[in-house]
């Protein structure tokens, strides 16, 4: 960890508010694009993003740096995540207006025109997202985590506070569920 | 054959990088002749490659300096809440509560019944100026409602909690802290208020905050005021609890606790208003202890006037020790300004 980031986090622990609007500057923008790989919704992401970070402030103190302030900020992000996934298991989330949508950035991938490109990633987007919903909010936790992220088993067991044995079962059905809908649909 | 499932789970930690050296070895063998695992394997890359092909997004500059100013106006409007507020509050509160709760169909019975408990809880307030054992009421209906689930419970129980706690009508029995089940680090605290019933919540819950600075500062039985004292201190000892201390070391009868507060206040960097509560430690507080701490406190921080502080406690301070720590205290910090 950086002397400056250190020096800043001590300085939000003490409860100076600037430093902490500091912190978020600096880890903001790939923090939301976390929380977007997680619930694959832009409101939902900016809302998973606040929770997080107001989560992050008022457990500052409890920070010992005895990891870096990022393996701790993506823990906790992934713990609401997960409970979100729980609340959320049996209602539809809405995605926000298009001029919202507007603030997103995305990176294009392909050599396919504009117009067709924006109505192929759109269909896939839907058939991921699609894909993602059938898992249970353990499984879907444990995928993501493994998938986007490329975290190891061992360290998914330790965020989630689990086995390996445990993530070895939620990425197993997770991967057949995932399989099916994406490679036989 | 029965394709045995240990080579399916192989094959997915294969899949994930995920096998030993020697587990590696193992399934590449019985790859070379498993069809089915061939095949398999190969709609896991596809699997891969359709996941792979869906474009990466990355928010705005913009997005999160938006979403920054959102979270800061949130924290600011925490701070600037108040402890406690007046029956107004109570009730409006108290109304949310039974809106959110009783929004569904099913509860409408519930909700015209609490309807009706309010109503009589309105008048009793006016009538004798307080809430106690009124809330036994609401609280011996809802539990008598089987159709409400733990979690609406609880919800409930929190909103009350919460209401009483502004009221200020109300004694903490007891606090604990759990284990930590979440696995994000963070304890979480389940409070027993004396009218029987349990609010829950983590030490980031404000309703467990306000709980515990209301009992550090309010509860009649010195063990529960230091236990939410040093629960407190886990949080961080600024704004709010910094004051919920800072009143402690002026007000609490206690002298162990009040020594324990100061010590907790002394490792902290201190705003004014502190400090100056640290001066009249200094001049009035009883024990001597106390009052020497109370120096230390002052001089580690540099305190403005501290010269006229040391130089009455030299000249007046019923305690001879006390006189001469203040007197060397003053010398040192004549010679240093000098």
């Amino acid at each position: 960890m950086k002397d400056n980031e250190k020096g800043l986090i001590e300085r939000a622990q003490g409860g100076d508010k600037m430093a902490f609007q500091e912190i978020m500057k600096i880890h903001g923008q790939k923090m939301l694009g976390l929380a977007f790989k997680f619930t694959k919704n832009h409101q939902d992401a900016e809302d998973l993003y606040q929770e997080t970070f107001l989560k992050i402030y008022r457990n500052l103190n409890s920070f010992r740096f005895e990891s870096e302030f990022t393996t701790w900020a993506y823990r906790i992000l992934a713990n609401i995540a997960y409970n979100t996934f729980r609340k959320q298991k049996n209602s539809q989330t809405v995605d926000m207006q298009d001029g919202e949508r507007d603030l997103w950035e995305t990176i294009p991938g392909d050599e396919k025109d504009q117009a067709d490109r924006e109505v192929y990633n759109e269909a896939l987007r839907e058939q991921i997202h699609g894909a993602l919903s059938q898992l249970s909010p353990k499984q879907k936790t444990v995928f993501i985590m493994k998938h986007y992220e490329g975290k190891k088993i061992k360290d998914i067991a330790g965020i989630l506070g689990t086995t390996e044995g445990t993530v070895k079962k939620y990425l197993f059905r997770a991967t057949q569920k995932m399989r099916q809908s994406l490679v036989n649909a | 054959m029965k394709h045995e499932t240990k080579f399916e789970e192989m094959l997915m930690l294969f899949h994930f990088d995920e096998l030993s050296e020697m587990e590696t070895k193992i399934f590449q063998k019985h790859l070379k002749e498993c069809s089915k695992c061939q095949h398999e394997l190969k709609e896991l890359q596809q699997m891969d490659n359709v996941l792979a092909s869906e474009p990466e997004e990355m928010p705005s500059v913009e997005l999160v300096e938006k979403a920054n100013a959102i979270i800061m106006k949130k924290l600011n409007s925490e701070d600037e809440e108040p402890t406690l507020e007046g029956f107004k509050s109570f009730f409006s509160e108290l109304a949310d509560s039974f809106a959110q709760l009783f929004a569904q169909p099913k509860f409408q019975l519930s909700g015209m019944a609490a309807t009706l408990v309010v109503g009589i809880l309105i008048g009793k307030v006016w009538l004798s100026s307080g809430l106690k054992n009124n809330p036994e009421m609401m609280i011996h209906l809802l539990s008598n409602n089987t159709e409400l689930s733990a979690e609406q419970y609880q919800q409930f129980q929190n909103s009350l909690a919460s209401s009483m706690l502004k009221s200020g009508n109300v004694e903490i029995e007891d606090f604990q802290m759990n284990e930590n089940t979440a696995a994000d680090g963070i304890m979480s605290v389940s409070y027993k208020l004396k009218n029987n019933f349990e609010a829950r919540g983590g030490l980031d819950d404000p309703l467990v905050r306000k709980s515990l600075m209301y009992a550090a500062r309010q509860d009649e039985n010195p063990s529960t005021r230091m236990r939410a004292i040093n629960l407190l201190s886990g949080i961080g000892v600024h704004g709010q609890i910094e004051e919920t201390f800072s009143a402690v070391i002026l007000y609490d009868g206690d002298e162990s606790i009040r020594l324990k507060t100061a010590d907790l206040l002394s490792t902290q960097s201190l705003s004014e208003k502190t400090l100056e509560s640290f001066k009249s430690v200094a001049l009035k507080d009883t024990c001597s202890e106390m009052r020497l701490k109370a120096i230390d406190v002052l001089k580690e921080h540099n305190a403005e006037n501290l010269e006229t502080v040391l130089a009455v406690m030299a000249t007046r301070d019923r305690d001879a020790k006390v006189k001469e720590y203040a007197r060397e205290a003053l010398n040192t910090l004549n010679q240093t300004n000098n």
